[in-house]
């Protein structure tokens, strides 16, 4: 099973390039990728023509310059085969966490109080033409979700399930990360 | 909830196999684990299951593997070994390795010899090869125990600090959080952090390293370490940074340094490089793609410390691997868990928790 860490998202708020912004010394998309490596995953990079990158030691995976829509990359990865979906501005996905979806027999994605989170989710190309539909009328991610009706995974046995979904959005969320990364040493 | 029979301290690869063995032997058990699941060092090493080369730990390191073969959950051992190569740029001082170990069948090569063996090495160097070293993913072993140890019925906290509770000179249980959970045995495997957890002095102490990774355009075929690696488990101490390099997957993640305070990996990636590119040149032009800080906890002797701790009933310890917690970590969680589970056991005397360190 292939982790597929999805970058090809604008970070407009963030202010510069997401996989870029450093957090613990590393920049951010290191974080769930070296998860998935922890884990015994492979991974790839989703990204857009042109996304800015650091230095990776996995295969980039080219999606469409348009739209800019978190469904973008889901399904250009997708049309390769099963994938579990991290988003690059992810940093507390936990080896574990992504091990357990790569094992789910189909989709699957976490239940985080109450609502549906769409990553990390274990995705599966069944679902390519609800997802295709849902891409052309840039629907929400959420009522996506809601139409498909991936398994709900219970996060808790994996720890704070807010945290291990949290993404970095702005340089305040950045900040506060790196925060709980020295606290915690 | 009625109290566990085993509150198991740790989720690394120890801790979880503690978990696993004692839960399929049909013991109610929980683990509290501080962060994730091989948060620490079996996380975070080179990844790499490998002959310990001393005496006192090899039954321990064959067992382990059996262990390995049988796991499952999406861990797969290699079959067979990448080889070992302890290398030298000073060959007029590079012995003969451990004679009391035939079944490495070590080799010396130089020269061309070693060129066709391990073309990734700079000219001018010798070697031993050695038959061992099988790369593993670092965290993935403590991930299938784990999940092992949920399948046969056992709690898994994550995110519980637990620290344990002894009153009237027994463990009776842990706390989190300044909240007491009861349980009938507790077995502490946290790694390096011991000490706290117990709440005692113990001859565990940190030994950090940082690891390098990068993708080399010819990566090496063998594990590599720098002759002198065995001094981890002398007594003596170990050096500031020795050359090793582990190749899975196209990326070699390139060790070590070893320092008492927690590095900046940043800050120490640099020299660990300069000086691995004495033994692999290429390692000069490639691009980083990732560092980490790894904390292994050292004992005062290099070897772990097994079974019933002081004079305290109901505690045991799993702890002190250094390097070796993932090759050795299955078996010392087993010959524990026996314990614990009121099976005869003899924790080996160089091993046993309660041995005297000077």
């Amino acid at each position: 099973m292939i982790v597929a860490v999805l970058a090809g998202g604008r970070g407009r708020r963030m202010g510069a390039p997401k996989p870029q912004v450093a957090l613990g010394g590393l920049p951010l998309i290191a974080h769930p990728l070296a998860a998935a490596r922890a884990a015994g995953l492979e991974a790839v990079v989703v990204a857009k023509p042109g996304t800015a990158l650091p230095a990776l030691d996995v295969p980039v995976w080219i999606e469409p310059r348009e739209p800019s829509h978190p469904l973008c990359g889901l399904v250009a990865a997708l049309e390769r085969g099963p994938v579990v979906a991290v988003a690059c501005d992810q940093p507390w996905v936990s080896a574990e966490l992504l091990a357990a979806l790569a094992a789910h027999p189909g989709a699957a994605v976490g239940l985080v109080a109450g609502r549906l989170e769409p990553f990390p989710g274990r995705y599966d190309p069944a679902q390519l033409p609800a997802l295709r539909a849902a891409l052309a009328e840039e629907a929400s991610m959420r009522a996506t979700l809601d139409a498909l009706a991936p398994t709900r995974l219970d996060l808790t046995p994996f720890g704070d399930p807010v945290r291990l979904v949290a993404s970095l959005n702005t340089p305040e969320d950045l900040a506060a990360a790196e925060r709980y990364l020295g606290a915690r040493a | 909830m009625t109290a566990p029979d085993v509150a198991v301290v740790g989720g690394g690869i120890v801790g979880c196999a503690l978990a696993a063995f004692l839960a399929e032997a049909g013991a109610r058990v929980v683990l509290y684990e501080r962060e994730a699941i091989a948060a620490g060092a079996s996380g975070r090493n080179s990844g790499v299951v490998q002959h310990p080369l001393d005496p006192a730990l090899v039954d321990l390191y064959t067992e382990s593997l059996e262990h390995y073969r049988t796991l499952g959950n999406g861990f797969e051992l290699p079959v067979e070994p990448a080889g070992l190569m302890l290398v030298t740029d000073d060959p007029g001082t590079l012995a003969p390795p451990h004679a009391e170990f035939p079944e490495l069948r070590p080799e010396r090569l130089d020269g061309a010899a070693l060129r066709a063996a391990e073309p990734a090495l700079a000219d001018g160097l010798a070697a031993y090869r050695l038959d061992t070293g099988r790369p593993v993913p670092p965290a993935a072993a403590a991930i299938a125990f784990a999940t092992r140890a949920r399948a046969a019925g056992a709690g898994v906290r994550i995110g519980a600090d637990a620290h344990v509770d002894i009153r009237d000179g027994r463990a009776q249980g842990v706390t989190v959080e300044d909240r007491f959970h009861p349980a009938g045995t507790v077995a502490v495997a946290p790694g390096p952090w011991s000490p706290q957890a117990v709440g005692l002095p113990l001859p565990i102490s940190f030994s950090w390293g940082v690891v390098v990774e990068l993708a080399l355009p010819e990566p090496p075929r063998h594990v590599l370490e720098e002759a002198g690696i065995e001094a981890l488990t002398s007594a003596a101490g170990a050096p500031e940074a020795l050359f090793s390099a582990v190749t899975a997957r196209g990326v070699s993640a390139i060790g070590s340094t070893f320092s008492d305070a927690r590095p900046d990996p940043a800050a120490l990636a640099p020299g660990l490089l300069a000086h691995a590119a004495r033994f692999l040149p290429a390692v000069a032009g490639a691009k980083v793609t990732g560092m980490r800080a790894c904390a292994r906890p050292r004992s005062a002797d290099g070897r772990p410390l097994l079974g019933p701790l002081g004079g305290i009933e109901g505690l045991a310890i799993a702890s002190g691997h250094g390097a070796w917690g993932v090759t050795l970590g299955p078996a010392s969680a087993r010959l524990v868990a026996d314990h614990l589970l009121g099976r005869a056991v003899e924790i080996p005397p160089a091993l046993s928790a309660n041995r005297s360190f000077r």
